[in-house]
């Protein structure tokens, strides 16, 4: 045992607390970076003296940086990312359709449909009044242009969907991508340094968006690497290597996604959580839930409208012309017109139920607004159309329900990591004093060395 | 526990938005006075608003049927009261001349006033309401009384516009009925005579025989010796399906209108007739068997002739016609109360429907206002605290 030895050790304890407090003031600098883990350091002591029969520990050393973080807590999170995802998503996608279809202010479909049946009686009151018959002709138009709007509308939302479900699948396979090339660096980095538990909290934050869009299953392999798979149990990511998703547009205007892992077969049943299930779900059941509903209405009265308009008589004793025509069966609602030749003319509308020209036919066309057509003939037209808002919005209730009580559960986690991994500053302060004591009193052992020594030399000289 | 500074902001600002999230819900319900502002809000509420709108629509047009039923009814009643008292203007004049103070020039000078009644009966049954004669049933086309008396006969063939049959129709044979009958024909088979297949009806194109017939020879009897001849010039012209072709058969008397009731809905699945048809007022097959026009008529030729018997003889036809107007008029009385009843009823369902839609949709302000001030007073301890967030740590005891 020397005196310079002491020096080793004074050494060793200036580097220790000042790598101590370098990551103290990483932890400081980073109190809101999001997903960064606070890190720790483990101090132990090394080297050792041995006087006669004992020995005692002298020095210190810091072996590694901890990465403090709860791994059970983190897949909960993900596990609920898939959650908050979807429900957020399928969230704004319903309100979308319902802003579309609610009618709770006036002026919408109802509104209309109303109109058109006044129109009817207004003419059966005159069925000779050329302003009535040209008022029910703008009334049947306003109607007809509603329903085309309803179903563009519906046709809008779908291609956004398309938009949507297209950026989602190419910021899929991007974060996958990261998580590969995070994977890749892990396994070349050597140790529990500091920039491997970088790279973890990186992989976790990647992991975290990549359930977000997704709902995938995902373990840690032996050698530090994630591997991802799909619900069906298609990997996305096996160590480095990634599947990509691909999409394609099938014949009703909507996407399916294909994995690289499998060929010809779509994916889209096991996809049904994250952003992509809730837009998927949305372009698949219920934005055309949505459009039956309008084209079912439209068709109903089309049907029965033109039925009552053909016994009828028109203005010049024909029998009546279909009031209303459908272009394209698949896509009723938008195709649904006034038929041009009552358009261009009408007299050809069917107000009467004999040649002498009563107005009894229009009166009977009015009552139709009290038929029992939809539903299994249990809902009359405009109840149908009420029951429709109803729903939609029966389903933004729920779906706001659902995405609120989402957000309490992320908040909970959240809070929750906050809590184990978060950086506390009053904690990192407390530490830094401890450090700096630790600093100064090595700093202390080198004067008093020092001292030491020239009290040595000094023998020395004398 | 930990508490971490995350955990500090993200709690305050959670915090901050749930508390401006309800107070701006709040707020929009205040500024739009709505419980509802969307369906979501209120999914049943939605689905009530929109049916309540729906009847209350339908309510204001049963109300202008309505409206429009009373004007025609009060017109109605007004032109029945106008011919009652020419009746009993008839009546006197009828009277005076039946006695023997009376000789054949009194009697002369009375005809000439008996036929000014006549005119004037005339241009009060044939008296329209906007565009339509109040007393013609649905026919439309021409004044229903005609003043010279009418042999029974058959009008020509009528031919709808849009028909694709461009040969010669005619009508013939002898009106046999008693009543004025529209015929309708209506081609059910495309083609020429020996092809084409047809169905007619007899109630003007409301009610068909049921059966396809066969026209080929051309000529098809309609019942009551009316007959409708079809020329396809040797085959060359071709019928269209739903072709139309009508005729109308006019039993004699002076009236040339139809019998149809004219119908107005009032109510959720109730139809008023509001129509008074001549037939009803002023002929023979009427409530009390008076051809008006024909008694008028009768005496003016009888004081003409100076037939004393024959004036006398009109003085019951006379009588029963006045008993006949007026009982078309208190008809008309009777769906006047009718309209009253219903539009009474209306006006109840109305107050109902207009209460239960406020109860749906409208906001309680009283509760808002109190909700909107705690909210406020939540909003402004939350920003406190917000701004307090960062006030109390370590560091403020560190030198």
């Amino acid at each position: 045992m020397s005196i310079s030895s002491l020096l080793f050790t004074a050494r060793d304890s200036l580097m220790s607390q000042q790598m101590a407090i370098e990551i103290t003031g990483g932890n400081i600098a980073n109190v809101d970076t999001p997903g960064y883990s606070r890190q720790r350091t483990d101090f132990t002591s090394i080297g050792s003296i041995s006087v006669k029969a004992t020995s005692a520990q002298v020095g210190s050393a810091i072996i590694r940086v901890e990465r403090v973080y709860d791994r059970y807590l983190e897949s909960q999170i993900t596990q609920q990312q898939q959650n908050t995802g979807y429900s957020d998503a399928l969230l704004r996608g319903l309100q979308n359709i319902e802003v579309m279809l609610d009618d709770t202010d006036g002026g919408g479909i109802n509104d209309q449909l109303n109109k058109f049946w006044s129109a009817w009686e207004n003419l059966s009151n005159a069925p000779g009044g050329k302003v009535e018959r040209s008022s029910l002709l703008s009334a049947a138009q306003n109607l007809t242009s509603s329903l085309v709007s309803y179903r563009q509308n519906l046709d809008v939302i779908n291609n956004d969907m398309n938009r949507n479900i297209t950026d989602v699948v190419a910021q899929i396979n991007q974060k996958v991508g990261e998580i590969r090339d995070l994977n890749a660096r892990i396994i070349e980095t050597p140790g529990d340094s500091g920039e491997k538990n970088l790279l973890y909290d990186k992989r976790t934050e990647a992991l975290k968006g990549l359930s977000q869009l997704v709902n995938i299953t995902h373990f840690d392999d032996a050698d530090g690497t994630l591997n991802i798979y799909l619900a069906n149990g298609d990997p996305l990511l096996q160590g480095v290597l990634q599947q990509e998703l691909s999409l394609a547009l099938n014949a009703d205007n909507r996407i399916d996604i294909y994995s690289t892992a499998t060929t010809g077969e779509t994916v889209n049943a096991s996809l049904t959580r994250g952003k992509l299930g809730a837009y998927l779900e949305l372009q698949n059941s219920i934005v055309p839930e949505y459009t039956d509903y309008i084209d079912d209405f439209a068709n109903t009265l089309a049907d029965r409208v033109n039925a009552l308009h053909a016994e009828g008589f028109d203005a010049y004793q024909n029998t009546g012309a279909a009031l209303f025509t459908i272009g394209d069966m698949s896509n009723i609602a938008g195709t649904l017109q006034v038929n041009s030749a009552i358009a261009a003319d009408v007299n050809r509308i069917a107000a009467a139920t004999s040649v002498s020209g009563d107005g009894e036919n229009a009166r009977r066309i009015a009552a139709v607004q009290h038929e029992l057509l939809m539903n299994n003939d249990t809902a009359s037209l405009n109840s149908f159309l009420a029951t429709v808002v109803g729903q939609i919005g029966s389903e933004v209730a729920s779906a706001q329900t659902n995405s609120s009580h989402q957000a309490l559960i992320m908040n909970q986690l959240d809070n929750q990591r906050a809590s184990v991994s978060g950086v506390s500053i009053d904690e990192e302060m407390i530490r830094l004093i401890k450090y700096q004591m630790g600093y100064n009193a090595a700093g202390k052992l080198c004067s008093v060395v020092d001292e030491m020594m020239e009290t040595l030399m000094g023998l020395v000289k004398a | 526990m930990r508490v971490t500074e995350g955990m500090k902001f993200n709690a305050t600002v959670n915090n901050l938005f749930n508390t401006q999230g309800q107070y701006l819900s709040l707020m929009e319900k205040v500024a739009s006075q709505k419980r509802v502002n969307r369906a979501s809000d209120d999914p049943i509420a939605a689905t009530k608003i929109i049916e309540i709108r729906q009847g209350l629509a339908a309510n204001e047009q049963y109300r202008k049927n309505m409206d429009n039923a009373e004007a025609w009814l009060a017109v109605t009643e007004s032109k029945l009261a106008g011919g009652y008292d020419l009746l009993v203007k008839a009546q006197e004049l009828a009277l005076g001349q039946a006695t023997a103070t009376a000789n054949a020039t009194t009697r002369k000078i009375a005809a000439q006033g008996v036929q000014s009644l006549i005119d004037e009966m005339a241009s009060l049954a044939n008296a329209k309401l906007g565009d339509r004669y109040l007393f013609s049933g649905s026919k439309n086309g021409e004044e229903p009384f005609s003043t010279a008396l009418l042999s029974p006969r058959i009008e020509p063939a009528g031919t709808a516009r849009s028909n694709a049959f461009t040969g010669d129709v005619t009508s013939g044979g002898a009106f046999t009925g008693t009543a004025n009958t529209a015929y309708a024909v209506k081609i059910t088979g495309g083609g020429n005579l020996a092809a084409a297949t047809y169905q007619f009806s007899t109630d003007g194109g409301r009610s068909w025989n049921g059966a396809d017939l066969a026209m080929a020879g051309g000529v098809i009897a309609l019942g009551d010796g009316v007959t409708l001849t079809f020329d396809d010039a040797g085959g060359t012209k071709s019928f269209g399906e739903n072709d139309i072709f009508s005729v109308n058969a006019i039993a004699g008397g002076y009236y040339r209108g139809d019998n149809d009731a004219l119908t107005l809905t009032v109510n959720r699945g109730t139809g008023l007739t509001y129509n008074i048809t001549g037939e009803q007022a002023f002929t023979a097959a009427g409530s009390n068997g008076v051809d008006i026009f024909g008694t008028l008529s009768d005496l003016k030729e009888a004081l003409e002739s100076n037939d004393i018997g024959g004036i006398s003889g009109q003085l019951e036809n006379l009588q029963n016609g006045q008993r006949q107007l007026s009982l078309n008029q208190s008809l008309c009385g009777a769906k006047a109360s009718h309209i009253e009843l219903t539009r009474s009823n209306l006006g109840e369902l109305d107050t109902k429907l207009t209460s239960l839609l406020s109860e749906a949709q409208d906001a309680d302000l009283a509760d808002l206002a109190t909700r909107l001030s705690m909210k406020e007073i939540a909003l402004q301890a939350t920003y406190a605290m917000a701004g307090q967030i960062g006030d109390s740590s370590i560091l403020n005891f560190l030198k």
